[in-house]
């Protein structure tokens, strides 16, 4: 070893001596960093705990189990529980009256959907221009009230509504010359006047969604377009709707599942906790009725968790479709 | 085009008056640019002529023809908003062909949209944005934005064009250089055109009409050189100039010739007997102040304490305190080459025609006199309605 390496070894032998408390140094901070990042974590989740808790324990542990006792026989009180495979799901889909209930879920979204999404976009424009005078707030607080009452309540009022006898829905038929119908009591109209319940209560809602995405609409954009020649019409087709797609969109996702799980307005104004929901003769029994009604009322339980699963299947296969829809339709700013 | 003339027009928003009582008449095809500080009721003006506001009082007058119920549709009104206001969702060839296609009229579709498709081409050739006509305008660049907005104003070839602060959201770089952009096009099109701006560096370049706006009033109206040069009031002249012109109170009475710090030739001295209570003010801007001593016509001397000195590479400009009136700011515009440094003391004048003297207390100008041999200034509306009406 010549000399010259020699001196570069030694060199190199001090460089190392010097290097290592400043790594150790390095390493030391970054345990610390570590120590900081777990202790930001621990502190974050704590405080997230109580919320996540409740969600843990009251949504995602039951429905974990609603998957579970789907492909088991279970009674709520009985001891005994055996795995059926896909025995519950054959078992309901041979039973005609599953396919009714969904038949009648179909419809019964189908028609409030449109009708939700149109209405309540109607209001919000006639309402549009109060909202933002100087009492607006009496307005929203007006359109809101309906939606913020208890459904099982108002639902009673409007089975007085409907009463064929001497209900106020009959006397505006009688003073229009209208021939009275007999509402809840027929097949033909019992859901129709489930649906105007449902349409009663669920607007305020959807307006103020409605009232929120129109505040978001550029006023120049409308003053623009009115400069550009445009009519009213063409305004709000060309400019306005385009620009609130982002809200209808999301008032249509939740139409959509708001009334494939309409149950409520339906158990109260059929029948109640007198029995006979879901009637006359079915015509009202929808699929989150049928799962009540299997669960506590024939009390069969996993028979009805194969029933949710089913339903809840339904609901995301639908927002996957609205979804995909929407990337062509709705236009994001 | 269009001739406008505004005659005595209002804004009231409840008690307030956001624009009061304004005069103004514009030539076809003239440039005017509104200038002003913020809320001094220059855009409420554009939108009422635009009739996105309604007129609370007053005549909107385009051609002999009283506009102020017209909707806005009406008009022949294009406009360029602050925020260009393009439609988000469509593309640059849509958003020019809007307009096109709302006022189609009867008669084939295939032909009105040929038509439309021809006059966007064309267009978008005038103003640069034929390789950006597939976009929409979130991919575009703020100065392309720019013109897809003004672009979209003239495609349906308006009466009057109206512009409400249309560079303020560009850069820098990119306004000097659009700012050169319609002056050009305004060479091409010589439309009729109301710019609003805060920018007295667009307003003085653009204008051939310039407009001062101050409290909801016209403060003067004129020709760019001549506001600047004779501001009818002290507002104007603070307001106008980068940086504004230096102004000094005079005293009343007899202490007007003998102001501490200012020396001023009696001829000026003397006009402080023409203002009111308040007495007068003094104004001269930054770049009328000389080296004392090197002319031989200088007038109105001082002596300041240099306290700041700013080199901006074309010019000097030096901030200071008037020595024996340390109330008294200085801001003095000096060639590159000068040396001086903080603390320096340093002697000015100026030319007795760059000397202005205005009423403290109302602001008004009262040196004209002696200026314009001793004619009033009419204002600019009564000149021009003179000349045009008789």
């Amino acid at each position: 070893m010549s000399l010259l390496q020699e001196r570069a070894e030694l060199a190199g032998s001090a460089r190392q001596r010097r290097e290592r408390p400043t790594m150790t140094r390095s390493a030391q901070a970054r345990r610390a960093r570590r120590i900081r990042h777990l202790k930001d974590h621990l502190v974050a989740y704590g405080l997230l705990s109580p919320a996540l808790a409740v969600f843990v324990v009251f949504f995602y542990v039951p429905a974990a189990y609603l998957v579970y006792i789907s492909f088991f026989h279970w009674g709520v009180l009985s001891s005994s529980t055996s795995f059926v495979g896909l025995e519950n799901f054959r078992r309901l889909f041979a039973q005609p009256l599953f396919w009714h209930a969904l038949a009648t879920s179909g419809y019964y979204t189908l028609v409030m959907i449109p009708a939700t999404t149109l209405l309540a976009l109607g209001i919000s424009l006639v309402l549009k221009e109060a909202v933002t005078a100087r009492r607006g707030g009496v307005w929203r607080a007006a359109v809101f009230l309906p939606h913020v009452t208890p459904v099982v309540a108002t639902s009673i009022i409007w089975v007085w509504i409907f009463n064929p006898q001497f209900g106020l829905a009959n006397f505006v038929l009688e003073k229009l010359h209208l021939p009275a119908l007999g509402w809840l009591d027929t097949t033909q109209w019992a859901l129709p006047a489930v649906m105007i319940d449902s349409l009663w209560h669920s607007l305020g809602l959807y307006v103020i969604i409605f009232l929120a995405g129109l505040a978001n609409v550029p006023r120049e954009l409308v003053e623009v377009a009115r400069l550009d020649g445009a009519r009213r019409s063409r305004i709000f087709r060309r400019v306005i709707l385009p620009l609130l797609s982002p809200t209808t969109f999301f008032v249509v996702i939740l139409a959509t599942v708001n009334s494939w799980q309409a149950f409520s307005q339906i158990y109260t104004m059929t029948g109640g906790p007198h029995g006979g929901a879901g009637g006359p003769a079915f015509s009202t029994t929808t699929d989150a009725l049928l799962v009540y009604q299997t669960a506590f009322s024939f009390d069969h339980f996993s028979l009805a968790a194969a029933m949710a699963l089913v339903l809840f299947v339904i609901i995301l296969l639908l927002t996957v479709i609205q979804k995909w829809i929407s990337n062509k339709v709705v236009f994001y700013r | 085009m269009a001739r406008i003339e505004l005659r005595g027009l209002t804004k009231q928003f409840g008690e307030s008056r956001v624009v009061d009582e304004i005069d103004l008449m514009i030539d076809d095809g003239e440039f005017v640019v509104l200038l002003g500080p913020s809320g001094c009721g220059k855009t409420t003006t554009l939108r009422m002529i635009a009739g996105l506001e309604p007129i609370s009082s007053g005549e909107l007058v385009f051609d002999d023809k009283i506009m102020n119920d017209e909707p806005a549709e009406r008009r022949g009104v294009g406009m360029v908003f602050q925020n260009y206001a393009l439609y988000p969702h469509m593309t640059v060839a849509a958003n020019l062909s809007f307009g096109l296609a709302s006022r189609r009229g009867r008669g084939s579709r295939r032909v009105a949209r040929q038509k439309e498709r021809a006059r966007v081409q064309e267009i978008a050739r005038l103003l640069e944005i034929e390789h950006v006509l597939d976009r929409r305008p979130k991919e575009l660049s703020g100065g392309q934005r720019q013109r897809v907005a003004l672009g979209r104003a003239l495609a349906r070839d308006p009466d009057v064009f109206l512009l409400d602060e249309p560079l303020s959201n560009l850069d820098a770089s990119l306004r000097d250089k659009m700012r050169m952009e319609l002056a050009r096009l305004h060479a091409e099109l010589p439309i009729t055109t109301l710019y609003v701006t805060h920018d007295q560096g667009e307003a003085l370049t653009l204008a051939d009409q310039l407009v001062v706006m101050n409290g909801g009033k016209i403060a003067q109206a004129g020709s760019p050189r001549e506001i600047y040069a004779r501001p009818a009031d002290s507002f104007v002249a603070a307001f106008l100039g980068s940086p504004g012109m230096n102004l000094w109170p005079l005293g009343a009475g007899d202490n007007a010739t003998h102001q501490e710090g200012l020396r001023l030739p009696d001829k000026i001295a003397s006009l402080s007997a023409r203002a009111g209570r308040l007495g007068a003010t003094v104004g001269i801007r930054p770049e009328h102040l000389h080296i004392a001593g090197t002319r031989s016509d200088l007038v109105a001397h001082f002596t300041c304490r240099v306290q700041v000195v700013e080199n901006l590479g074309s010019h000097l400009l030096l901030h200071g305190a008037m020595i024996d009136q340390a109330r008294a700011d200085v801001v003095a515009k000096l060639e590159p080459q000068f040396d001086v440094g903080r603390g320096d003391t340093i002697s000015f004048g100026a030319r007795a025609e760059h000397v202005h003297v205005f009423d403290a207390e109302s602001g008004a100008r009262i040196d004209d006199a002696i200026h314009r041999g001793g004619t009033p200034l009419h204002s600019h509306y009564r000149r021009q309605r003179e000349a045009v009406i008789g």
